[in-house]
């Protein structure tokens, strides 16, 4: 398996668990948990992307050494 | 406050108890006239820190590589739960004597038993807080929120099933110990010492029995070979560590609803409230 397929299945393990605790500690009852998850999820691997998209940009611009 | 909750008042001032806790075991509950708990949580706490200072010699935070070294760089350890004992260690040990020298036996026990009293103390703190805050009591005292609590620490879900909320406790205990075993097969058992990796070892330590009972059986393992993805397997051990302080929160913040009739937490509601 390559690198970048081993990195983003251990991207999505840890935010599998960052998601699911960040969902329960957000709403006590175990209904709204399950219904808000598909979203939170979306949600966070989206915000996760676009940070990504920020350093990778900063990184060939400001942030080159070259 | 709620109306409900202030309706059964304690007798002082919830913040002063908490500090006087974390400076001092017990000294929270001696300000709140609790001489005797007071007492108990003092000698089992400190107890607890002064065996783990004698069994390492001090020398838990030479544990950290030279470079780290700084007046406040120990202070991201359980230790620092125990604030009083803390400073002690750093007034009369610190990082030791600038020199290299073997560490003793009894170190990694030493230095767990230290990390252990932190812990212990943040439930000494949570009950403080409770008792000032409000008259009200949980039937027994394993249905009380620093109970449930310390339970999560130990392992986590188990103080989501002692309230009852036996799903959670299973998603908690999957998510988070699947986390950590996960860390731990990646990192090839090196996440496990806490003088390989300082910080890692405090965040996960906060998971409880499952890295103790870890680093037990596989916490001496030698590194033979280059190892690929020892970087992932530590940031997955301590983010399942600190992950469980949200579990912690969500066990007491429940039963803290569930005594003093307010509201359970919820997400629509707190956006609602927001806009």
């Amino acid at each position: 398996m390559s690198e970048i397929v081993v990195h983003i299945l251990l991207f999505l393990v840890a935010s599998l668990a960052i998601v699911g605790l960040g969902s329960c500690y957000a709403d006590a009852a175990d209904g709204p948990v399950l219904r808000n998850f598909p979203r939170r999820f979306l949600m966070f691997l989206a915000g996760c992307g676009l940070l990504a998209a920020i350093m990778i940009l900063l990184e060939h611009t400001v942030a080159s050494v070259n | 406050m709620p109306a409900r909750a202030s309706a059964a008042q304690g007798k002082g001032d919830p913040t002063v108890a908490a500090v006087l806790s974390w400076l001092i075991p017990g000294a929270g509950h001696l300000y709140l006239g609790k001489a005797g708990l007071g007492l108990i949580c003092f000698v089992i706490v400190q107890g607890l820190y002064l065996a783990g200072l004698k069994l390492g010699d001090g020398m838990s935070f030479e544990y950290l590589d030279p470079e780290l070294r700084s007046p406040f760089a120990a202070a991201l350890s359980p230790e620092a739960g125990n604030l009083g004992a803390f400073i002690y260690q750093m007034q009369h040990y610190g990082f030791g004597p600038g020199f290299l020298r073997p560490f003793p036996e009894w170190l990694r026990l030493g230095s767990s038993l230290a990390a252990l009293s932190g812990v212990l103390n943040i439930a000494v703190i949570a009950h403080a807080h409770w008792c000032a805050r409000t008259a009200v009591r949980a039937p027994s005292w394993t249905r009380s929120a620093p109970a449930g609590v310390l339970a999560t620490w130990f392992l986590p879900g188990l103080g989501h099933w002692m309230q009852g909320r036996h799903k959670r406790a299973v998603v908690v205990f999957v998510l988070l110990v699947g986390l950590f075993a996960l860390g731990t097969v990646l990192a090839e058992a090196t996440n496990l010492s806490r003088e390989r990796h300082f910080y890692y070892w405090s965040g996960q330590f906060l998971i409880g029995m499952p890295a103790i009972l870890a680093e037990l059986l596989w916490g001496s393992s030698r590194v033979h070979s280059d190892i690929p993805y020892v970087d992932a397997g530590l940031v997955f051990g301590c983010i399942a560590g600190l992950l469980n302080t949200l579990a912690m929160i969500d066990v007491y913040g429940y039963t803290e609803s569930k005594l003093l009739g307010l509201p359970l937490r919820s997400s629509h509601v707190a956006a609602e409230a927001e806009s």
